[in-house]
């Protein structure tokens, strides 16, 4: 099912078979840019064959959640989250977003609400009582957007190389 | 613009060894009748007492018991001065204290150099917020970009008194009011034409923020920096985004023109009325050939010091009709010299708390308005010279009133009380100053240049 937002003509679905080529570029955008804020970010060489690979598998994969904005015929940003369990927990099921890319010039326009928006109403549709999202330390813009749509700090990951 | 000339070695020993005869160029002199020493019971203690106590119930009122109203700091962190670069603050103080020498002898605003040691953009702003109660503005002067733009922003938003930026707002003001003139003399709208920014640095970035304040149509202009144009599907925009949030604004809302991404630098010019270059000394920097793209009756203002982007010569004959440089010894000088003395008089003397940037405009509007009068606009004549002093009380006198209207001055004035208070507070000063000279107070130097 998808939701075509009528004001700003954006639509948000579930990825699919013809979005490959155009959620590759994407993808390869998102691990780009992620690889700004730390070296241990930094991508692979052959970045745009493997962010290729992975569009391919995404749009068949069953246990993610992969959605795409589409204004027209162009897809202007992704999403790609899962479900995460820990039975210890009251809140012990929670839907991660992984990743999120909107293009430049859509920004501002509130094309990442309307994604994580649609990620929480399928993080309640699977029983899920949290919706959690991850980005590299240092992104403050991320930080700021996602402070904007009500989220808290909730979990630190701290690296070192081995 | 850079106040240095392409100077000779000789000059600059000169300056020098004037700068040491005299020990700098300003001083603090008193202003109140000191006759004998029972004046300093007025002026110190005892008396200096009830000013504080009153001030201290109403800080406000140092607006008016001290000269508060009229003093402000020159502020440099000496990151980026004139064309020299990173030298530290302490040789960015000769620059401040020639910037303070301007702004008494222009505009008769007590100006105080302030360098300091505050390299991160955060702690600048810390700083202006610790010394505001000195000063009734702060203009900020010779600091890289972008920290730049951050610490303008932040400071105008957090400090009660006008903060300006003088590299980026005062040319960006003079570069409007060139226009404006400019355009009169082409016959063209200043909504209808197609402008090329080349290079985004402190006054490119200002000036379009005033484009945009002006309602200009964004997708009329097309920026163009080392990266080539800014473009919202250029390589890399993601990284420009955290290293130069404002260039990386100005892709996103130009679209990048309307050019194709990756589009060479000189598709730019294609159909262009106008180019406004702030980037780096010419000669060769722009191409005669990218003129030659533009439409007919091309406005060119090719701002670099020492050397133009351009030669004027080069521009015209490529068909540029109107040429703009920043400096003296050519025809249609862009100097900014022309706008803060009179910027800062006029919010001054109505106790401004900001300078907005319709007042920016408004000085614009004002300062093309006076050179039409005087002596009308043409191919070379769009801007007044610095001789012609008269400009500064009609430009403070504006900006006064601009201020009025929008809320942001703590007293009321009229246009033409403004433009008599500032042409008494400006003239008071020359004459000051033709006295001490006349007296030998101020001594003879002892080589003299031919000015």
């Amino acid at each position: 099912m998808s939701c075509l937002y009528a004001e700003t003509g954006i639509n948000i679905r579930r990825a699919i078979k013809e979005d490959v080529k155009q959620l590759s570029e994407l993808i390869y955008r998102f691990y780009s840019f992620n690889a700004e804020f730390d070296p241990s970010w930094a991508a692979v060489n052959n970045l745009r064959e493997l962010a290729n690979d992975r569009a391919n598998k995404l749009v068949e994969d069953q246990e993610s959640l992969v959605l795409v904005a589409v204004q027209g015929l162009e897809v202007i940003g992704y999403l790609v989250a899962y479900v995460e369990e820990n039975d210890l927990l009251i809140n012990g099921r929670q839907l991660v977003i992984k990743e999120l890319y909107v293009k430049p010039e859509q920004r501002r326009q509130g094309v990442a609400t309307l994604l994580v928006n649609r990620a929480r109403d399928e993080a309640r549709k699977q029983g899920a009582s949290l919706v959690t999202v991850e980005f590299p330390a240092g992104n403050k813009i991320a930080e700021d957007l996602y402070a904007k749509m009500g989220f808290r700090p909730y979990l630190v990951r701290y690296v070192k190389e081995v | 613009m850079a106040e240095e000339e392409e100077g000779t070695e000789e000059w600059y020993k000169l300056s020098t060894e004037l700068h040491r005869f005299y020990g700098g160029k300003i001083e603090v002199l008193p202003k109140v009748p000191v006759r004998r020493l029972k004046d300093f019971a007025i002026w110190y203690t005892p008396g200096v007492a009830q000013p504080s106590r009153l001030i201290s119930s109403d800080p406000d009122l140092s607006f008016e018991l001290t000269s508060r109203w009229n003093t402000i700091a020159v502020v440099s962190d000496g990151t980026r001065v004139l064309g020299l670069g990173k030298v530290g603050p302490e040789a960015a103080y000769p620059v401040m204290e020639g910037k303070a020498l301007l702004f008494k002898y222009l505009g008769g605003v007590d100006a105080v150099p302030i360098v300091h040691r505050a390299r991160d953009a955060a702690k600048f702003v810390e700083l202006l917020q610790l010394i505001e109660p000195s000063f009734g503005g702060i203009n900020l002067e010779d600091i890289e970009k972008p920290k730049c733009f951050t610490i303008l922003d932040e400071a105008r938003s957090k400090l009660q008194i006008p903060v300006w930026h003088d590299d980026q707002q005062g040319t960006a003001t003079a570069v409007l009011a060139g226009l404006i003139n400019a355009l009169k003399v082409v016959g063209k709208k200043l909504q209808d034409v197609r402008i090329v920014l080349f290079g985004a640095g402190a006054s490119n970035v200002a000036f379009y923020r005033l484009l945009k304040a002006l309602g200009h149509n964004m997708h009329n202009v097309v920026a163009v920096t080392t990266k080539g144009v800014l473009h919202p599907e250029m390589k890399d925009i993601d990284k420009l985004m955290l290293t130069d949030p404002y260039q990386y604004q100005i892709a996103i809302e130009t679209g990048g023109g309307g050019l194709p991404p990756n589009s060479p630098i000189e598709k730019a010019f294609d159909g262009a009325d106008v180019v406004i270059a702030a980037s780096v000394p010419g000669p060769g920097v722009i191409r005669p050939e990218w003129v030659s793209r533009m439409n007919r009756d091309a406005v060119v203002f090719a701002l670099a010091n020492p050397v133009p982007e351009i030669w004027p010569s080069e521009a015209r004959r490529a068909g540029a009709r109107v040429v703009a440089t920043g400096r003296s010894d050519f025809p249609n000088q862009v100097n900014n010299s022309l706008v803060f003395p009179a910027v800062f008089r006029g919010v001054l003397d109505v106790r401004a708390r900001t300078i907005t940037d319709t007042m920016a405009i408004a000085a614009a509007v004002e300062l093309a308005k006076f050179a039409e009068e005087r002596g009308g606009v043409g191919e070379e004549r769009i801007l007044p010279t610095m001789e012609e002093w008269e400009v500064y009380p009609r430009v403070a006198a504006a900006v006064a009133v601009k201020a009025v209207e929008e809320g942001v001055a703590r007293r009321t004035t009229t246009y033409r009380e403004e433009l008599e208070r500032a042409t008494e507070i400006i003239g008071t000063v020359r004459q000051k100053i033709q006295l001490l000279w006349g007296n030998g107070i101020i001594p003879k130097p002892p080589v003299d240049y031919q000015g």
